[in-house]
């Protein structure tokens, strides 16, 4: 052991001897120089965080003033760069870098924000979805009395709505730490790719949301009202607008090799959108039919459109031969109602714009159903009254005047 | 008009000996600031691409390890001092080389003797005026110019 000591030390002591007598060389201090510079070139591009960035930092540092003194040599050596050159491209590079890689660090942080936000509102939405299901159990058993069982159908559209509230909550945060993400980037920037474990993955968080609701659409029953059809079919397009702002930088970020989120989602939601339609458009017909409204079939914004259309323009032409008496003004009344008091007031803005028709289709229904009025409104009885008594009174005058006439 | 020829040959030999007298351009620095470290090839041959010179290493081999040598050195240092002349060894070598340059060729000036044993990592720096020649061998350099060493 002492033996191999006695030939470690000297060996060791001789080494920076060594260094030393290597330095000297000025081919060596240009080609050390060259190989360090490169070296810090190589780190810079390959950190991936400040900290890595903070240390190339210091070496660069440590290289600037350990060559400082050699730069006349080593300008000569790199011609046409020089050592001031070379050292000021390696700190550009740097601050570039630890701005891009900062601003990875900012967004990551955003992200795990994101990623406990959606779980804290999966777990309240999940418990919605459960006291919802319970009700639902609930009032298929219940061989209560009439009152309770109103009570607990109230109950029930109560928890639907606010399960719905909070849906539209966690599309608006979506949305907003999108916001913020993007915020952060500059354009030539795309967001870092995340690998994120299923469990907390927001893709995978978004496609069970997404599931779960196209399973809460299909259950809904005939406890559900128009405006809660309404109001789920708002909020699956809500969604499905957030989705398509979202989708690029959200698969981008929130990569997994094994599954193609983006086509799932999009395929879920296509799913929920003929789902939450479907039913949308089944209650208004339900609501029509109660209401003793026959627009005939209708299954989307274009056929509800024609129906009506349709519905109007016979309305129009039966009063168009009515004179005296007016069986149609009725029918026009009924639909007036629900026109202007439920489906103007209630309905239209509660669901976003040119779902249930669009503007122009409203401008031209409202032109036609004033036309209708017009022709539909009967005469009043007193005017009719007037109008008889001056016929009966100009035929009599008419008889008196030829008898007067013969009896001269 | 014996004298008109002899004007007449005078002027024109003023004007052909003006003619013929050559530019010089003076104080030329040839000096090479850092060495060149090129590895020959298995001819032998040293391409210094960045200082533009080419030349065979085996005369030199010859010189340096005796007839028949081909034990070619790893990489061969050159350095050019600012008369142009160059200062070339290797590791191993004994000496240091001091050629002038001709046309189409090298010639040998002076052979420096430096190690008998053989150079052990030698390095040429340019301090001008002088050639550094750097070494294992010892812990102070030697200065050499064109003429040999140079004490300092």
């Amino acid at each position: 052991m002492k033996k191999l000591l006695y030939i470690i030390v000297p060996v060791l002591l001789m080494l920076p001897m060594a260094q030393i007598s290597a330095q000297n060389s000025d081919f060596e201090i240009v080609k050390d120089f060259n190989s360090k510079t490169e070296l810090l070139s190589h780190k810079i591009q390959n950190a991936i965080t400040t900290t890595q960035i903070q240390g190339i930092e210091a070496e660069l540092d440590s290289v600037e003033h350990k060559y400082a003194d050699h730069q006349e040599i080593i300008n000569h050596a790199i011609y046409p760069t020089t050592f001031i050159d070379k050292i000021e491209s390696l700190r550009t590079n740097l601050i570039s870098n630890e701005h891009r890689l900062y601003l990875i660090e900012n967004q990551r942080e955003q992200l795990f924000d994101l990623s406990n936000q959606v779980m804290a509102q999966r777990a309240e939405i999940n418990r919605m979805y459960s006291q919802v299901d319970s009700l639902n159990r609930e009032i298929e058993l219940s061989q209560a009395s009439e009152a309770r069982l109103s009570q607990l159908v109230q109950n029930y559209r109560n928890r639907v709505e606010q399960r719905d509230r909070l849906l539209f909550g966690m599309i608006d945060s979506l949305l907003f730490t999108h916001q913020k993400l993007q915020a952060t980037m500059s354009t030539e920037q795309s967001m870092e790719t995340y690998m994120i474990t299923d469990d907390s993955n927001p893709l995978a968080m978004i496609h069970q949301i997404i599931e779960q609701n196209i399973e809460a659409t299909h259950a809904n029953n005939a406890m559900l009202l128009v405006n809660d059809n309404l109001r789920m079919r708002s909020l699956q397009i809500q969604f499905e607008r957030t989705w398509d702002r979202i989708k690029v930088d959200f698969t981008n970020v929130y990569s997994n090799d094994n599954v193609d989120w983006g086509a799932q989602i999009d395929s879920a939601l296509k799913q929920w959108r003929m789902i939450a339609s479907k039913k949308m458009w089944d209650s208004v017909d339900q609501y029509l039919a109660q209401n003793e409204i026959d627009l005939g079939a209708f299954d989307n914004r274009t056929s509800f459109y024609q129906a009506m259309d349709s519905f109007i323009s016979e309305g129009y032409e039966i009063s168009k031969d009515e004179f005296l008496v007016s069986d149609s003004f009725q029918e026009f009344v009924e639909f007036e109602e629900f026109w202007n008091e439920t489906f103007k007031t209630k309905w239209i803005p509660k669901t976003p714009e040119g779902v249930l028709l669009s503007e122009e289709q409203i401008s031209t229904i409202d032109a036609a159903l004033t036309d209708w009025e017009e022709t539909a409104r009967p005469i009043h009885p007193m005017l009719a009254a007037i109008i008889a008594l001056a016929i009966v009174s100009l035929t009599g005058f008419i008889l008196v005047m030829a008898k007067a006439r013969q009896a001269r | 008009m014996k004298s008109v020829k002899i004007i007449f040959l005078i002027l024109l030999s003023a004007v052909g000996f003006s003619c013929s007298k050559s530019l010089v351009i003076e104080n030329v620095n040839y000096a090479q600031h850092v060495e060149s470290v090129v590895a020959p090839n298995q001819e032998g041959i040293v391409d210094d691409q960045r200082n533009n010179i080419r030349f065979s290493m085996l005369p030199l081999l010859e010189k340096e390890y005796g007839e028949n040598s081909t034990d070619l050195p790893e990489f061969v240092r050159i350095l050019r001092n600012s008369e142009g002349y160059y200062f070339i060894t290797a590791e191993d070598f004994k000496y240091v080389y001091i050629f002038e340059p001709k046309r189409g060729e090298l010639k040998l000036t002076k052979s420096i003797l430096l190690a008998e044993n053989g150079l052990e990592k030698p390095a040429l720096n340019w301090r001008a005026p002088y050639i550094e020649v750097v070494s294992f061998n010892s812990d102070a350099p030697t200065y050499l110019d064109e003429n040999g060493v140079i004490k300092k």
